[in-house]
């Protein structure tokens, strides 16, 4: 190709990409994220637990509860009305209700995972069971959401109807993962300490950068075709709002985490304790739906896999997701294949 | 709003125009007979005709794409017959009573209009790129921001250096050696400064320096008690200088093994030292500095490691695209160019990143950065003591108090919980006893 014809299409397209992106950059008034319906039903300091509105009969007589991780905001859930995965679960039927934790402070600095798993969701899980007069509730666990989840249905056994563990490391002595080598090496107290009891989201987010450290420059390189269409421009706006949305974590968890999981392992050992009581894999026993991404460069599939066989529940299924970590959530195959499946196992064991 | 097509069809008209206009006022007094005034006005239409077939029925656009070579001949043969009007226009003005045209005289040289109306374009383009940045920029969350102008930087840097990549392409120049002729170890660094987000540690030497420098201030207000300072820090100096001279990474581990040595030699000075809060302030401001000093260190030598890992993949991309370009003699555009470097940049890179040494290395940083944070803090308290600021061990205090408070409160509510659970496993017990007694009485009635 001449200089001269390679210059003028390159001219052409320029032009042609300016014009659609200054139609689409101006028509976007407000970059809106987490849209769909909902209403505290309680509270508890800086926690809320969300109930999505729904319109007529759910499928599935019991509701599910979604314990999100404490690392970024579970808005990713619900990005945008067309790549929604709360949404779609309950346009499948699912009455979902969401636990928020909120944004850590100093004052959260020694918060702990007993705290969390059996303050906070205990909590979350007793309000949902009042309200729908149940003994049993439906508890779905996000990446280390799920973690907290598994810990609880062992513990709490008697509450948990069914459960469904999402991206979720259980075994977390492997090298498939960065995170899980650096994790091994870290310092962590002299990290939690030294940021004075809050681990800064900031911090966390450059970890999870440095994984695939070129991401950024792609998404960037990307970006003229993107403002192309309207609708790839929100998309993208949205994701960059939801990546800069990241919490602070409490320190003492961020610790005993990294400690015992990451480094020890202690929870797949059955050494793990919460309050004096060990939790015991072994006493989940209800119907259990393991989900992992194939191509999950955050929570390896090797990290999640194990779970089916170290709880004792007799109907338990694995189920593998063509994709990436963050895919699970806003990849168009989630919500043509993953969600569907999900509502439809519910609904089969209610 | 006019583009810049409109621009270039606008500047034609005008120079057509001008034609036309010289031509009409100059012909009929000129003395050259080898100017007469229906030459230039067929000249001209011929022109006009020319340009008018190639807007026919296509787009502007298409037109440039299509015929970029047609132009080209187009715009020469402008230029040629401008040079001649020009020179005949000069012989011939005086004699007309006429002056020179009050306009840029490049105008009427097509092959600099050409290349005017190139560089209008290419303005423009920048123009709208730059809009379209700093739209983009406006709706992004402020702590995205950075990371965008950081793209943005790497990605005009690497730009400017396609042409000589380009160049190396088609040439087969890809020695290591060569390449950074024209891509040197700064701008190489520069670009895996700006991908990896890493601030450069920069000159070591200098960096230590300064640090040194007020280290040594630090130190003046121990008073005459600190002679010994001098000695070590001077040694410390000097030993520095001469191993980061050659700032590679075995000599940053050295350097660093030299920083704690001497940090522990300078321990039992402070263990003697008067107690007191100046000194709590003194001791604290070393560790920082010495901590300091390790954080530059095994900075620099994580960031050696990163850049050693990628310092090859440029060469050997150019090498794989000019063994490309000999087979099909056609060139990449830069996009693709781009992308695959990086591609190949972070596969280097990630190699790295999962060796043990570094993943060491970088919680050994995270750890010295973290405890510089505290250390730091720590002072600040101490100098702020006895002021009506709530500090970070005071907010600290009500962190714990609530902590434990969370505590009782969930003790409180699991025996409450149990107590429930068992009042009601006995109210439960009573009423089917209750019941059962009713069942017995009935039947007994009914017997």
């Amino acid at each position: 190709m001449s200089h001269a014809k390679a210059l003028s299409e390159q001219i052409i397209e320029r032009v042609d990409t300016a014009a659609e992106a200054l139609k689409n950059i101006n028509d976007i008034q407000d970059v809106d994220i987490a849209t769909a319906q909902r209403e505290v039903v309680w509270n508890d300091g800086k926690l809320k637990l969300y109930h999505f509105h729904r319109e007529g009969e759910a499928k599935a007589h019991t509701p599910m509860l979604v314990s999100y991780a404490l690392v970024n905001r579970w808005e990713m859930m619900d990005l945008q009305p067309n790549r929604s995965f709360i949404r779609k679960l309950i346009s499948e039927g699912i009455d979902v209700y969401l636990i928020d934790w909120g944004y850590p402070t100093k004052i959260d600095r020694y918060k702990t995972l007993e705290d969390y798993v059996l303050g906070h969701i205990n909590d979350c899980v007793d309000v949902v069971r009042q309200r729908h007069n149940l003994q049993k509730i439906n508890l779905l666990g996000v990446c280390q959401g799920g973690t907290f989840s598994l810990m609880y249905s062992a513990l709490f056994p008697e509450k948990i109807k069914n459960l469904i563990t999402l991206v979720t490391p259980v075994d977390f002595d492997n090298e498939e993962g960065l995170l899980f080598k650096w994790a091994k090496d870290m310092d962590v107290d002299a990290v939690v300490d030294g940021f004075g009891g809050i681990i800064p989201g900031d911090f966390l987010n450059t970890g999870f950068d440095l994984l695939k450290p070129m991401n950024k420059t792609r998404k960037y390189m990307a970006l003229p075709d993107t403002m192309k269409n309207k609708a790839t421009l929100m998309n993208f706006l949205r994701m960059e709002r939801w990546v800069a949305d990241s919490p602070a974590q409490a320190g003492e968890t961020y610790r005993r985490f990294i400690k015992d999981m990451y480094q020890h392992n202690k929870l797949i050992k059955g050494e793990f304790k919460l309050d004096g009581r060990t939790v015991d894999l072994s006493k989940i026993n209800m119907p259990i739906l393991t989900i992992y991404a194939k191509d999950d460069h955050i929570v390896p599939p090797a990290t999640t896999k194990p779970i089916n066989d170290l709880v004792s529940s007799k109907d338990k299924e694995l189920m593998e997701f063509p994709g990436g970590h963050i895919g699970v959530f806003v990849g168009a195959r989630s919500q043509d294949l993953l969600t569907p499946a999900i509502a439809k196992w519910l609904v089969e064991r209610d | 709003m006019k583009n810049a097509w409109d621009s270039v069809l606008d500047n034609q008209k005008k120079v057509m125009d001008f034609w036309g206009n010289m031509a009409q006022q100059m012909t009929p007094n000129t003395k050259k007979a080898e100017a007469p005034a229906d030459m230039f006005t067929q000249w001209m239409e011929q022109q006009k005709s020319v340009w008018e077939q190639w807007m026919k029925g296509m787009k502007p656009e298409d037109a440039m794409t299509a015929m970029p070579e047609q132009l080209r001949q187009w715009a020469e043969m402008q230029q040629k017959f401008t040079e001649q009007f020009v020179e005949m226009y000069r012989e011939n003005a005086g004699k007309m009573g006429l002056g020179m045209p009050q306009m840029d005289m490049s105008a009427f040289m097509p092959n600099r209009m050409m290349e005017e109306n190139v560089k209008n374009w290419k303005n423009w383009t920048q123009s709208s790129e730059k809009w379209m940045r700093d739209a983009v920029m406006a709706k992004m969350p402020f702590n995205m921001q950075p990371h965008y102008s950081n793209f943005i930087e790497f990605f005009d840097d690497v730009q400017r250096y396609w042409e000589p990549f380009s160049r190396m392409i088609q040439n087969g120049i890809f020695d290591k050696a060569m390449v950074e002729k024209y891509f040197d170890q700064n701008a190489y660094l520069k670009v895996v400064n700006q991908l990896m987000g890493f601030k450069p540690v920069g000159n070591v030497t200098e960096l230590i320096d300064s640090v040194n420098h007020y280290f040594e201030k630090m130190m003046g207000q121990m008073g005459d008690e600190a002679s010994k300072w001098n000695t070590v820090s001077d040694t410390w100096r000097s030993k520095m200088s001469e191993v980061f001279s050659g700032s590679h990474a075995p000599l940053l581990q050295f350097g660093n093994d030299i920083n704690n040595r001497l940090r522990d030699q300078l321990t039992p000075f402070f263990n003697i030292a008067a107690q007191g809060r100046e000194t709590e302030i003194a001791k604290l401001m070393r560790d920082v500095q010495f901590s300091y000093i390790s954080f530059i260190l095994k900075t620099s030598e994580l960031q050696s490691k990163v850049y050693d890992a990628g310092q090859y993949v440029l060469p050997d991309l150019l090498r794989a695209y000019y063994e490309d370009y000999q087979k099909t003699k056609e060139m990449p555009d830069f996009q693709a160019f781009l992308h695959k470097y990086i591609n190949e940049l972070e596969n280097s890179i990630l190699t790295v990143l999962n060796a043990d040494e570094y993943s060491k290395l970088q919680s050994e940083i995270a750890a010295l950065g973290a405890s510089i944070k505290l250390k730091s803090d720590k002072a600040t308290e101490l100098v702020l003591a006895d002021m009506p600021f709530l500090t970070r061990s005071e907010g600290d205090d009500f962190a714990q108090e609530a902590a434990a408070l969370r505590k009782k409160v969930r003790s409180l509510e699991q025996r409450l919980a149990a107590l429930e659970q068992h009042l009601g496993a006995e109210a439960e017990v009573v009423a089917a006893e209750s019941n059962g007694a009713a069942k017995t009485r009935r039947t007994t009635v009914k017997k």
